[in-house]
């Protein structure tokens, strides 16, 4: 039925999930065969299933991740090895014993970084931080089962070695387990990643524990109530940090105003500043004015990424003013996404030699003569988002390598 | 669309003559096929990958292209055979190759 669903009518499966099927089948096989005192398995794993060189495991890792393939199994395809970074995209099958087996036999990580872990519990979570000595970086995402005791504990046992923490979908992070952090770890911070966290409302703690002068990476998203985040507390923030960020994200803060991007951002922010990736996406408070002003006085040359998707506020002057900006040459991928407001003008300067892609989704004045001019002033542009832009024709002219994706007529 | 066949060119030089439409079956393959470096007619290297690796998944697009039309209740398709060694290597390629 799945497969009728899928309108698919051939039974052919793809070759990775034949691969997959096989590596998991000899991995279950090779358990059986050794018993219960299967723990020498995976040193020898690898040899048999064919090496892989430590700069591919990533790539594996993401391939069984894509696949939705990463389990207790394939897991030991990761163990014992030199890997001191580790990416999953999706661990959702992973139980707490494979994150057990993990941090015991992949010592040298330094950077891990666990996406949808759902059952990542306490005792795992502990294990980790005693386990991995070296342990500087933990990005999370969805880990639920983790209690408030157990935040405190772990964030004991880190203090003075957590650099960078991220940690996304969960509502057992409370404002204690917020302070928990802080106070431990606030001083070797250098990266901080909030997000979708239910039980967080005190973020005004941030600014007095971010002591690092090294901080670089702040992201604070989506608060439950868009009160918590207000103009007050990340102007506070920025005064402390604001001097050597290199990326900041505030997307979904929808309580804040232009008197953050004055006061906050172009107060704090140095003239000659750091800042490679801004994302300020569906801050519709934030007006035209407050970004021309901004854009004005801090020369942006280093700002690679930047995203004002959803700021239904702005206006032709805040593009125009942006690419006056230093950042003309540095700029890599841009999202304009729904801006209404724009019109053509925006566009005719936007000449940047390193732009790869842009986001142009419901910027309804887009067309196929600003499609054209796009592809012939921005030499590397390969993807153009167009969803919903109804004046993008198949009769748009692009030149080779620039792809639109999105376009009405190119339904199937 | 002139030719019917491509070359896919392995690490070691090697070459694997392939059918355009089994080619056709990799979403990747395909956009190079179609993409806009077409000077090489025919010619796709694919360099990160060995030579045992890429005629596997050659033989894979072949496999694919002769059964993917049999119908639901034919029990006769043959199950597709991969060496236990080459499978983490081959799972990569076939992650690049989106097959």
């Amino acid at each position: 039925a799945a497969n009728l669903l899928d309108r698919r009518v051939n039974k052919v499966s793809s070759l990775q999930s034949l691969c997959i099927g096989k590596i998991s089948k000899n991995i279950s096989k090779w358990q059986k065969e050794t018993g219960d005192s299967s723990k020498l398995v995976f040193n020898r794993l690898r040899d048999v299933l064919g090496g892989v060189s430590t700069a591919n495991l990533n790539n594996l890792a993401k391939a069984l991740s894509k696949n939705r393939a990463l389990n207790d199994h394939t897991l030991q395809l990761f163990l014992k090895t030199d890997l001191t970074k580790l990416t999953f995209n999706d661990c959702s099958k992973v139980s707490f014993d494979g994150y057990k087996t993990l941090a015991i036999f992949s010592p040298h990580l330094t950077k891990l970084s666990l996406q949808m872990c759902g059952q990542l519990n306490n005792e795992s979570l502990l294990y980790i931080a005693e386990k991995l000595p070296n342990l500087k970086a933990l990005y999370l995402d969805g880990p639920f089962l983790i209690n408030e005791d157990t935040w405190e504990n772990f964030f004991a046992t880190m203090k003075d070695r957590l650099e960078e923490f991220h940690i996304s979908n969960t509502h057992r992070f409370t404002d204690k387990s917020l302070s928990n952090l802080l106070i431990n770890c606030g001083s070797t911070l250098a990266s901080l990643g909030l997000s979708r966290l239910d039980s967080v409302s005190n973020y005004a703690l941030l600014p007095q524990y971010l002591m690092n002068d090294k901080f670089h990476t702040l992201s604070i998203e989506y608060p439950l109530n868009e009160e918590y985040v207000n103009d007050e507390i990340v102007i506070n923030i920025l005064g402390q940090v604001g001097s050597t960020l290199r990326k900041l994200v505030l997307n979904g803060c929808v309580e804040l105003t232009d008197s953050m991007i004055i006061n906050g951002l172009t107060a704090f922010i140095p003239e000659k500043c750091q800042l490679e990736v801004l994302s300020l996406e569906e801050l519709d408070q934030i007006t035209t004015d407050s970004l021309v002003y901004f854009f004005s006085k801090v020369e942006l040359n280093k700002l690679k990424e930047c995203s004002f998707r959803r700021c239904l506020q702005l206006g032709d002057m805040a593009v125009i003013e942006l690419l006056l900006n230093g950042a003309k040459d540095s700029l890599t991928s841009l999202s304009f996404n729904s801006l209404k407001e724009l019109t053509k003008d925006a566009f005719v300067t936007l000449t940047c030699p390193d732009l790869t892609y842009i986001d142009l989704g419901f910027v309804r004045c887009v067309d196929d003569s600003i499609i054209q001019l796009l592809g012939e002033q921005n030499p590397k542009l390969s993807v153009i988002d167009v969803f919903g832009d109804n004046l993008v024709t198949e009769n748009a002219k692009t030149r080779p390598g620039l792809t639109l994706i999105g376009r009405q007529s190119d339904s199937i | 669309m002139s030719q019917d066949f491509v070359t896919l060119v392995s690490k070691d030089d090697k070459e694997y003559e392939i059918s355009r439409s089994a080619a056709m079956i990799s979403p990747t393959l395909k956009a190079m096929i179609e993409g806009p470096f077409r000077e090489r007619k025919g010619r796709i290297e694919l360099k990160q990958f060995d030579s045992h690796i890429l005629e596997k998944a050659v033989e894979y697009l072949n496999y694919n292209l002769k059964y993917s039309g049999v119908s639901e209740d034919d029990d006769e398709i043959p199950e597709f055979e991969i060496p236990t060694e080459m499978s983490l290597e081959l799972l990569l390629a076939a992650d690049y190759l989106s097959i």
